[in-house]
């Protein structure tokens, strides 16, 4: 371990470290534009320089390794002269239109130059034009504002793995661009908003919208897919503004996808704000009662087992804690959370958890990927693996359709037969693989809805139960559980946690919507369920509880206005079984309420009082029937029974894609202007005619 | 691209082909490219990105970068309009359009017969008198309406003196 | 004065044939074998000993470089890159010697090269030498074919190749490690420093980046003796050199002399002296445009070496010696260099990207004397902001020739200002 002195003072860092990092550890707060902890060191930008001994010149401590006896100096006339020049010269073409830039309070140009500036410019030239440039729906530039840091080139070739940005021309004509007016195809992209350290690139859809001192910061959870990326919601009075990551290394390290950054907009679209009931076939407004009233007359008389209940991919634990209590008041055993039809059952923890952690991710050295597609199903967990592939030593394998994940995978095979053959031999790459395998001292492998969500999802996954077996993917006495199951629903492992899946003789989701269309399920309530086939339910009583406009409304005799998740206090658990807490940002719209309340009131009317009254005494109830949903923010690690599921006869059909739309998978999303024009650009592959000038 | 030019692609391939397997093969793709068609057309870099497996971004700051290689086959009084945004906002669109109507150029260019040029700049500390422009060093305030004119009158007659 | 039979580049007029025949009857590729027979460390040691100084402009000496790299192969292979980028203003000796004696730089890149377990040489020639790129990718072939390079090189029984590579108009890639990028086929931006090129350099293997004059004078050295080339020239300064006389001199020439050597007695001997006598001299600025410039006083009795001009506040640089005389505009002069280097400045960090373009702003106002005079001050002051605070030193050497310049001739520049100040109307 290096032992350096700082300002006088010793620090030992680990090998490895840089003086910058060694200054750091020594409490001394270097000031930096081009150096971020989680990209590629560029040097380039010049201001975290510091004086070393020996060294007649200052040395940049990002890019400088520390070594033992180094003696540097952070407070000296060379260091602050060196500050200050480092400063004038990034604002000598720097235009100073704080007043009207997006960045303005949160600018790190600003903040430094506050510290370490000078107080007026001695520069009296002409300042420098550059042209804007198009990157896309989501980016606007202002490239005059540009420090040429580099950090969103770093961000994009490194993390994001596209390599669509780069840097042209040289000297000071030097300009950030993407290869001729194209829009960035990353779903990561907006992540550069965030890096850029000045007002050069902004959010396009945030952009002159508010100032960041005006907005109300709540730190909150996303529900587009299972990770559970820690985000903050910036409102102001009754609208989301926009959404930043927050920092949590076992999750999102600092990232969020473009789904999660961009969606806020489809929280103010198509939303279901009054409840409704249906009148001479056409759904009228009405009030709570009424609405009430009407699925106490569509229950009555009909008994517990015509009852179904249908969870969709948003749910938040609190209120299928109510559903559940509902149900068993109503005697139905009709409740199913899988609404995509994943045949992952409750109970065994471990079978359905993504159980290495996507943190741990990084600790792999081969991963194999069954009818998985993380960079559209789990884009954080994608990013995961791609930085894992950039440390070097890593090999993914694939069974399943092929997709740019943005790192190398080995192609093994389309279906369930693929694994077969490996455990017990296979060919050509399949052996290869398997050796990979055998020889890797933290093997994983990642099942997908690909992969468990068809009709012989159990057999598949009772394969892949015996795979892992065969090939030593969990050894629990090196503390290692290799098995995961990559989610797509935010609610689907609260759901498995809190057991709402069919009870004894209960139908599943295909089971219900079968007899709903036949007429044995008499009354089925859909709680934000859209995403399954909801034709042919005429001869149902069909109830929807939901926050948006979206298929379920559409089918609905009764709508009852939920919450989104901006709009509520809840808990929602991510694949690796992390409960995790959203607050409430801003109000639901018009009648719309939190869906729990609104389970716990048409109890009420039911006559089947669930005695649950407030938010502590609903999670109380969520910690008697789970108790890991008590410890939030923390995985409680699931025992590996190495009991393989019964799953029946596995089909021999390739795996196919689980998402089609990785910008509309859910009602918000798809009620989001941004992310559908996303979706035309980047998915239907609509070039837009870019002409340089947009934004 | 002017219509006039054609583009060889076989050529550029064959190029590609020939040299691919050199150590550090861009730059010498490049100037092969360059001397034997007198500039690299732009149409040539997305295939040298897909032949050579580089990121597009990567070979156009390449190509950039060295002022050897042409961006195609190889103008007296210049117009600076402010297109920061104070003079945005008070209609430096519309000056710039003004112009184009008057010489038939946009920002950048510069009129087929040498005399005008029109350029870009960012802040002219005119920001109160928005929009701004500046003609060979004399700035110009509120430009707009009538007084646009009068630019343009004020252009005409400079380079209309030129010849004496 | 260096006698007749002390010349290393006997063929520097191309007086004579540059092909590998009449190479060899000038001395080349004489004995080469005995002297990679006598080994890495016995060739190393005799470098140094000849106190041979690179011949690139930082002066750095050539032996100790060669015995940075790696002792012992891993295996894999390693570089020797010959910077035959020359663009440095006022210079022009690398050209003489790869378009007229081209096989001196063969055969020194053999010898390098297996001196430093090299496997290869790359040679970056500036993209400009057209004719010089053809003479040399001549004597290539030539030494190929003749079994001086390639396979069993001279009969060695070591292999070694060389390769020539153009440069595309980017000055930077004469910085070292702007070269191995721009040689990986990339921006020709200069790299983080450490890792340093002898441990990490072009594909990420062991190298060293040598002048083009430095790697041909090394076959003779070792062919006539350490004691010989160190017998030249002053102590720490020894041998003989190249001198590129441009500018305001009767005739402009190359020509290789001893080092230390007053730069009165160069000029005046080899160049024909100064244009309407040497009481005409304004100013010299004698390595090439990184360097500051000289006034008359200084020039009456500077000696050429590394250490008497550096002890002047100027540098010995590449020798490109640019002579000044009395009618020449100073202050335009050091604008159009303070141009150059903002044209050139890679772009990378911050100082440079910015300040090479504001240093060259206020040069032409104050050619103009369209300035005021405390701006003298602000713009030394922004010479010092960029100075030193740079991955490469292009920066530096974006700023020294304003402050040579500010050094010596400040009354022009305030003269200049004064007097513009004085042709303004008066505010009302």
């Amino acid at each position: 371990m290096p032992k350096l002195t700082i300002d006088g003072q010793e620090v030992e860092v680990p090998p490895g470290s840089t003086v910058l990092q060694a200054c750091e550890a020594a409490g001394r707060e270097i000031p930096v534009f081009c150096y971020h902890p989680r990209l590629n060191i560029a040097g380039n930008c010049r201001m975290c320089l510091v004086e070393m001994e020996k060294s007649p010149k200052p040395v940049a401590s990002c890019a400088m390794p520390a070594a033992d006896g180094m003696v540097i100096k952070t407070d000296t006339p060379m260091v602050h002269k060196a500050r200050k020049g480092v400063l004038e010269m990034l604002l000598i073409n720097h235009p100073l239109d704080c007043p009207i830039c997006d960045q303005g309070g949160e600018c790190d140009l600003q903040d430094i130059t506050l510290f370490y500036g000078p107080d007026h410019s001695r520069y009296q030239e002409n300042k420098r034009p550059v042209t804007d440039k198009y990157l896309g729906p989501l980016i606007s530039t202002h490239m005059t504002r540009c420090i040429h840091c580099t950090r969103c080139i770093r961000f994009i070739n490194e993390v994001a793995g596209v390599e669509e940005l780069g840097a042209v021309q040289r000297g000071e004509h030097m300009e950030i661009t993407t290869w001729v007016e194209k829009a960035l195809t990353s779903e990561m992209s907006g992540n550069i908003v965030d890096l850029c350290p000045v007002g050069a690139l902004n959010s396009k859809p945030y952009e002159y919208k508010a100032r960041t001192w005006e907005l109300k910061k709540t730190e909150s959870i996303d529900v587009m897919d299972a990770v559970g990326a820690n985000i903050r919601l910036d409102s102001r009075g009754p609208e989301v503004m926009r959404v930043l990551p927050r920092l949590n290394e076992d999750v999102n390290e600092e990232w969020i996808s473009d789904k999660t950054r961009f969606n806020y907009d489809g929280l103010k679209r198509r939303r279901l704000d009054v409840p409704m009931t249906k009148k001479e076939g056409k759904l009228q407004p009405t009030d709570w009662r009424g609405a009430f009233g009407a699925i106490r007359e569509g229950l009555d008389g009909v008994p517990g087992q015509q009852v179904g209940f249908i969870l969709g991919d948003l749910v938040d634990a609190e209120t299928m804690v109510l559903v559940k209590e509902l149900a068993s008041a109503l005697g139905s055993p009709n409740v199913d959370c899988r609404q995509d039809g994943a045949k992952l059952t409750s109970g065994d923890r471990a079978s359905y958890l993504f159980n290495t952690g996507i943190g741990r991710l990084e600790e792999s050295d081969a991963v194999l990927l069954v009818g998985a597609n993380p960079r559209w199903e789990a884009p954080l967990v994608n990013t995961r693996l791609r930085k894992r592939y950039r440390q070097g030593g890593f090999k993914v394998g694939r069974v399943g359709p092929a997709f740019d994940l943005t790192y190398p995978v080995e192609e093994l095979g389309a279906g369930p037969e693929t694994l077969t053959a490996m455990i017990d031999q296979g060919l050509g790459s399949q052996i290869a693989f398997a050796d990979v395998l055998r020889a890797a001292s933290k093997p994983a492998m990642i099942v997908g809805p690909g992969a468990y969500a068809r009709a012989d999802g159990g057999a598949v996954l009772a394969l892949a139960h015996r795979f892992a077996a065969a090939f030593n993917i969990v050894r629990p006495d090196a503390g290692w559980n290799g098995f995961n199951i990559l989610h797509t629903a935010a609610s689907r492992v609260g759901g498995l946690e809190l057991g709402l899946v069919p009870g004894e003789g209960g139908l599943d989701v295909a089971g219900m919507l079968a007899a709903a269309r036949s007429g044995e399920i008499k009354v089925l309530f859909l709680v934000g369920a859209d995403e399954v086939d909801l034709s042919g339910l005429e001869k149902s009583f069909v109830i929807y509880v939901g926050s948006h406009g979206d298929a379920g409304a559409k089918v609905a005799d009764v709508i009852l206005p939920g919450a989104a998740y901006a709009e509520k206090n809840a808990t929602y658990v991510n694949m690796e079984g992390r409960p995790q807490r959203s607050k409430l940002a801003i109000f639901p719209p018009g009648e719309a309420k939190e869906d729990w309340k609104i389970f716990r009131a048409l109890s009420e009317v039911l006559g089947h009082t669930i005695p649950l009254n407030a938010l502590p005494e609903v999670r109380g109830r969520m910690a008697e029937l789970a108790p890991t949903l008590a410890r939030i923010d923390e995985v409680v690690p699931a025992a590996w029974t190495g009991a393989i599921p019964v799953g029946g006869d596995v089909v021999n059909q390739a795996f196919a894609p689980a998402i089609e739309d990785f910008y509309l998978t859910n009602p918000i999303a798809r009620a989001s202007g941004i992310l559908q024009e996303c979706s035309r650009l980047f998915v239907d592959g609509h070039d837009v005619k870019a002409t340089g000038t947009h934004g | 691209m002017p219509a006039n030019r054609t583009f060889d692609e076989a050529a550029i391939k064959a190029i590609i082909a020939d040299m691919r397997s050199l150590d550090g093969p861009l730059m010498p793709i490049l100037h092969a490219i360059n001397d034997r068609l007198g500039y690299v057309d732009q149409r040539a870099l997305p295939l040298i990105a897909q032949e050579l497996n580089l990121s597009r971004a990567e070979v156009h700051g390449v190509f950039t970068f060295y002022h050897d290689f042409r961006k195609a086959p190889a103008g007296r009084h210049v117009i600076k309009v402010c297109v920061a945004e104070a003079c945005q906002s008070m209609g430096s669109d519309r000056l710039v359009d003004h112009l184009r109507a008057a010489f038939g150029i946009g920002l950048g260019e510069t009129t087929p017969d040498g005399r005008i040029t029109v350029e870009p700049i960012y802040c002219l500390g005119n920001c109160a008198l928005s929009p701004s422009a500046m003609m060979d060093g004399k700035l110009y305030g509120r430009v707009e309406g009538t007084r646009a004119d009068r630019l343009v009158r004020s252009a005409n007659l400079a380079a209309a003196g030129d010849g004496r | 004065m260096l006698q007749d039979r002390d010349r290393i580049f006997t063929n520097l007029y191309g007086e004579h044939d540059p092909g590998l025949d009449a190479a060899k009857s000038r001395g080349d590729w004489d004995s080469t074998k005995q002297i990679l027979l006598k080994g890495r460390d016995w060739i190393i040691d005799e470098m140094k000993a000849s106190g041979l100084r690179g011949r690139g402009g930082a002066g750095f000496p050539t032996g100790l470089k060669w015995s940075f790299m790696p002792k012992k192969s891993d295996g894999g292979p390693a570089y020797l890159v010959v910077n035959a980028d020359e663009s440095e203003p006022g210079t022009c000796k690398d050209r003489e010697i790869m378009r007229h004696d081209p096989h001196k730089l063969v055969e020194g890149c053999l010898i390098a090269g297996f001196a430093m377990g090299a496997t290869a040489a790359y040679i970056y020639i500036r993209g400009e030498f057209i004719s010089e790129a053809l003479a040399l990718d001549g004597a290539i072939a030539e030494a190929y074919e003749a079994g001086l390079i390639g396979r069993n090189a001279c009969g060695s029984g070591y292999d070694f190749d060389v390769f020539l590579h153009r440069g595309a108009g980017a000055y930077i890639c004469g910085e070292e490690t702007a070269l191995i990028e721009s040689l990986e086929g990339k921006k020709g931006q200069p790299r983080l420093k450490p890792p340093f090129p002898a441990a990490v350099g072009l594909y990420g293997r062991p190298t060293t980046v040598n002048n083009v004059e430095s790697i041909s004078v090394a076959p003779t050295i070792l062919r006539r003796g350490a004691s010989w080339f160190a017998g030249i020239g002053r102590e720490k300064n020894t041998g003989t050199k190249l001198y590129c006389f441009s500018g305001h001199v009767n005739k402009p020439c190359v020509v290789e002399d001893a080092l230390g050597l007053p730069l009165k007695e160069l000029i005046e001997r080899h160049a024909g002296g100064v244009r309407g006598g040497w009481d005409n001299l304004m100013a010299v600025i004698p390595g090439g445009s990184s360097v500051p410039l000289m006034p008359k006083h200084v020039c009456d009795d500077v000696l050429m070496d590394f250490d008497s001009l550096r002890a002047q506040g100027s540098g010995l640089g590449t020798a490109g010696v640019i002579v000044m005389d009395k009618s020449t505009d100073i202050v335009y002069a050091i604008a159009r260099l303070s141009k150059f280097y903002m044209h050139e400045s890679c772009g990378q960090c911050t100082p440079c990207r910015e300040g090479t373009g504001w240093m060259w702003r206020i040069m032409m106002r104050m050619v103009r004397g369209e300035a005021r005079l405390e701006e003298i001050d602000m713009l030394l002051d922004v010479t010092k902001e960029i100075e030193g605070h740079t991955i490469c030193a292009l920066g530096d050497a974006a700023a020294w020739p304003i402050q040579g310049l500010m050094r010596h001739f400040r009354p022009e520049v305030e003269r200049r200002i004064k007097e513009y100040a004085a042709r303004l109307p008066r505010a009302a």
